[in-house]
């Protein structure tokens, strides 16, 4: 089954409007893609957790399969941070924070803060693989991102074919800005 | 006598057997499962109402008292927030070495976070490899973005309800979660039946009690429907905090490093939990004597 860039854009990037949680606004997969410096595919090597004013922050590092934008090669290791985790007997919960164990795959969309990577939109930039390791037979899963619900009410598919939505990414990514209404 | 016994045979079955009063759905610890809780019998919270993005010192008090409000008013459960002052230069974060604050703070000039979050809530606990200790929490923050959100005290349809924001985010503060799967947390929660909660795609499929309980994961701008709590979210208060239970403290967290390593500070079991396994070796103890005829 092929699938359109643009209609997986509309099926995977409209995410429920703000959520609460940590309240989060929905950011479609343009907003995702546009507002990221780097975008990437790969497997989670390691993830380590430190105080930082007040805050656990984890470190997680990720071993690149594939970057859809910003430049890391295949094979190199991106480090990213995501809010929360545990140091101790100490753990800080941060509903919306994108959760990450070693060895998940995962496709992420990444942006700087302070100087370090985070994720773009908290949990709503974090994509995770199922199946494989073809990627022909990997899919998408992100609870967020199979909905539709811009105030219609309706939407979700499910899991998107990974190659569907990579393919989906590099076309917003190539698409020349809308013009502001 | 049979009839007694067969009548306390029967209660304790249906106690045991009886639906729950709801579905609702507590935050649990990471590596245990277990829910997370405050010891004592009062929450304080320290608002400040500096950088609030144009709102007044009291209309900002007002929604965060009456949110407040909305959990102290459920009779059956012992918990109480208890909405102090407001201060100034209050700053999210946790320290061990002093006595945790817990605060709800506005950032109106630089939101540090990502741009989609229009509230932030951060909760410390402890971890404990003790399931009767693990999971006390020790520190609760609320950051407001008022960098990226316009919030509103009196409607609108383009802004955020601030009562309706912060009465939902209170209910994670005293350890409630979400009432669907949104997909954002790994593994999927369960509801106090032990069931997986459902996913939150399609919402049309999804029955009331979860749509519309202030523990729900979305809401959007002009809403106040949260700022009242439904069945679900008043019965999610009470197994954590049941009035049975009140501890009659109500004492701010101490400082944690003073603390033993282990996170001793054990909670009594829930006796409601207990009582249906009680009657039922009671009423087996007094069936086995009355067939045998033998005296403890």
């Amino acid at each position: 089954m092929r699938h359109s860039p643009i209609l997986l854009a509309l099926l995977v990037g409209v995410v429920p409007q703000p959520a609460h949680a940590t309240v989060l606004r929905g950011l479609s997969l343009r907003q995702l893609a546009r507002g990221s410096t780097l975008i990437v595919r790969g497997e989670v090597l390691s993830r380590s957790a430190r105080w930082s004013g007040g805050r656990i922050y984890t470190k997680i590092t990720l071993r690149v399969q594939r970057s859809l934008r910003g430049k890391s090669a295949r094979g190199q290791v991106v480090s990213f941070w995501r809010l929360g985790g545990r140091v101790g007997r100490y753990v800080q919960m941060v509903r919306g924070a994108p959760s990450f164990s070693v060895g998940d795959r995962v496709l992420v969309f990444l942006s700087p803060r302070a100087h370090r990577l985070f994720v773009t939109g908290m949990a709503q930039g974090r994509f995770l693989l199922r199946g494989g390791p073809d990627p022909r037979s990997t899919t998408v899963h992100q609870g967020l991102a199979g909905a539709r619900l811009l105030g219609s009410h309706k939407a979700l598919r499910g899991p998107v074919p990974l190659v569907a939505f990579e393919r989906s990414v590099l076309a917003l990514l190539r698409a020349r800005p809308e013009p502001r209404p | 006598m049979s009839r007694i016994l067969g009548a306390l045979t029967l209660l304790s079955l249906l106690t045991l057997l009886a639906p729950p009063a709801g579905a609702y759905v507590r935050t649990r610890t990471v590596d245990n499962g277990n829910p997370i809780y405050w010891n004592g019998g009062c929450v304080f919270m320290v608002p400040s109402t500096e950088r609030a993005g144009g709102l007044a010192p009291f209309e900002i008090m007002g929604a965060f008292r009456a949110a407040a409000s909305a959990w102290n008013e459920v009779s059956c459960s012992y918990i109480q927030l208890v909405v102090e002052d407001p201060q100034p230069g209050l700053e999210a974060g946790f320290s061990t070495g002093s006595t945790p604050e817990n605060v709800i703070v506005f950032q109106d000039e630089i939101w540090p976070y990502d741009s989609s979050a229009a509230a932030l809530t951060t909760i410390t606990y402890l971890a404990s490899n003790l399931p009767s200790s693990d999971g006390e929490i020790v520190d609760a923050d609320i950051e407001v973005n008022a960098v990226d959100f316009r919030f509103t005290t009196t409607g609108g349809a383009d802004r955020h309800d601030l009562q309706n924001v912060i009465t939902h985010e209170l209910g994670h503060v005293l350890g409630l979660d979400h009432t669907c799967d949104d997909g954002m947390i790994s593994p999927t929660p369960v509801d106090n039946t032990g069931a997986t909660i459902p996913s939150c795609f399609p919402p049309v499929s999804l029955p009331p009690e979860i749509t519309e309980a202030t523990m729900y994961n979305f809401a959007y701008p002009g809403e106040v429907s949260k700022r009242s709590l439904e069945p679900d979210d008043r019965a999610g208060l009470c197994a954590a905090y049941p009035i049975a239970e009140d501890p009659n403290v109500c004492e701010p967290v101490p400082p944690v490093a003073s603390r033993p390593s282990c996170g001793c500070a054990a909670r009594a079991a829930t006796p409601g939990a207990a009582l249906p396994l009680l009657l039922t070796l009671a009423a087996l103890l007094l069936l086995w004597r009355r067939r045998h005829g033998t005296s403890l």
